[in-house]
């Protein structure tokens, strides 16, 4: 069941990491019920990503930089943003990887989307479309950041 | 995130360049379309394999009766496809290729935008130059054998839509077809992960061929 501000049982002010411990943004309770072995590494992720998406609600999200940050396995944190986007939570997007910099070349919401060739805006060359070239990352959906608003607000 | 791992977990709601439908033949359950999952699904291709279990060669007394007793197993997989906003291509072998053709035949409102037949069983003269004018079907590739037996004696089926196809190619010349002639593999040779790779997936994704 999804935990709301009005279920949080506190009697004091809260104060942001706390409300973070009894709060869940949209998607978690899903990961809680499908790992219910796993909470404080769930409750781990869910805080780190309530703090980037309150930074900046466009933000980015990777299984690399979270791994670092909540110091959870890449296998793991990939799994989990797979199952936030399939709850509803996140969305993915597809970023053409420039095989020259390794920066990111272009970016679009979906794979089918993405031209065949392109002249990089990172190096200046062109490159034929490498499906092994094409990184995949998240962003935070309007559900998501709709719960985001509780933390928000207790800042 | 690299692209093929995602979409091993998303599965259906991975990100995906276009869907392919593959179809068996007969005397098998297909178990290439087992393997060839992986190219596709580091192509972002989404796959759906149709498995109609093993069905004998008597199938072949009535090729066209048979053939569309599986035609709703193809329906179903491309209107998955298509509902999720995807370009839908296809691949058969054999018996497949005669199930493909049938169920663009029997459903004029099925489109693919690329086929791949290998071993293929249809007609030399069957239609794609007036399913290509329906907008049913973009590029057929056709991959020829002279060592395929099994399409080269597909001419005697009782049937006005099979013939060998496989062995001497498709009559028509709109550009629709890709007669593509291979000179040692034989009914089953083509389906091999090198060939896949190397041809199958680059066609599928831009209708492009190695020279």
């Amino acid at each position: 069941m999804a935990r709301s501000p009005g279920t949080q049982g506190y009697t004091s002010q809260p104060t942001f990491q706390n409300s973070i411990l009894h709060m869940s943004l949209a998607g978690f309770d899903t990961l809680r019920r499908e790992h219910p072995d796993q909470d404080s590494a769930i409750q781990r992720l869910e805080q780190v990503m309530a703090e980037i998406l309150i930074g900046d609600p466009a933000a980015t999200l990777d299984e690399r930089h979270l791994s670092s940050v909540t110091e959870l396995s890449t296998e793991l944190i990939e799994h989990w943003l797979v199952e936030l986007m399939k709850a509803a939570a996140l969305e993915s997007r597809v970023a053409w990887i420039c095989p020259v910099t390794h920066g990111t070349s272009t970016t679009e919401r979906l794979l089918k989307d993405l031209p065949r060739r392109i002249e990089c805006q990172k190096c200046g060359l062109h490159h034929d479309y490498d499906p092994a070239q094409i990184d995949v990352f998240f962003v935070a959906t309007e559900p998501l950041l709709a719960s985001l608003q509780y933390f928000r607000d207790q800042r | 995130m690299k692209l093929a791992k995602f979409n091993a977990l998303a599965g259906g709601a991975g990100q995906y360049n276009c869907a392919v439908i593959t179809i068996h033949g007969l005397r098998t359950r297909g178990a290439w379309q087992k393997w060839v999952t992986l190219p596709f699904q580091d192509a972002g291709i989404r796959y759906s394999p149709i498995d109609y279990d093993h069905q004998l060669v008597l199938a072949l007394l009535r090729p066209t009766w048979r053939a569309d007793g599986f035609i709703e197993s193809v329906v179903q997989a491309w209107q998955d496809h298509d509902e999720a906003g995807l370009a839908v291509t296809a691949a058969g072998h054999s018996f497949g290729t005669l199930v493909l053709g049938r169920a663009l035949q029997r459903n004029p409102d099925l489109r693919l935008q690329r086929v791949i037949l290998a071993g293929s069983i249809l007609s030399p003269a069957f239609p794609w130059l007036e399913l290509a004018r329906l907008g049913q079907v973009g590029q057929v590739l056709n991959e020829v054998s002279r060592s395929d037996l099994a399409a080269r004696f597909a001419r005697f089926l009782p049937s006005r839509w099979t013939g060998s196809s496989g062995y001497a190619g498709f009559t028509d010349g709109s550009g629709t077809v890709t007669n593509r002639h291979y000179s040692w593999i034989g009914h089953s040779d083509a389906v091999v992960r090198l060939h896949v790779e190397k041809v199958w997936v680059p066609f599928l994704l831009h209708g492009a061929l190695p020279s």
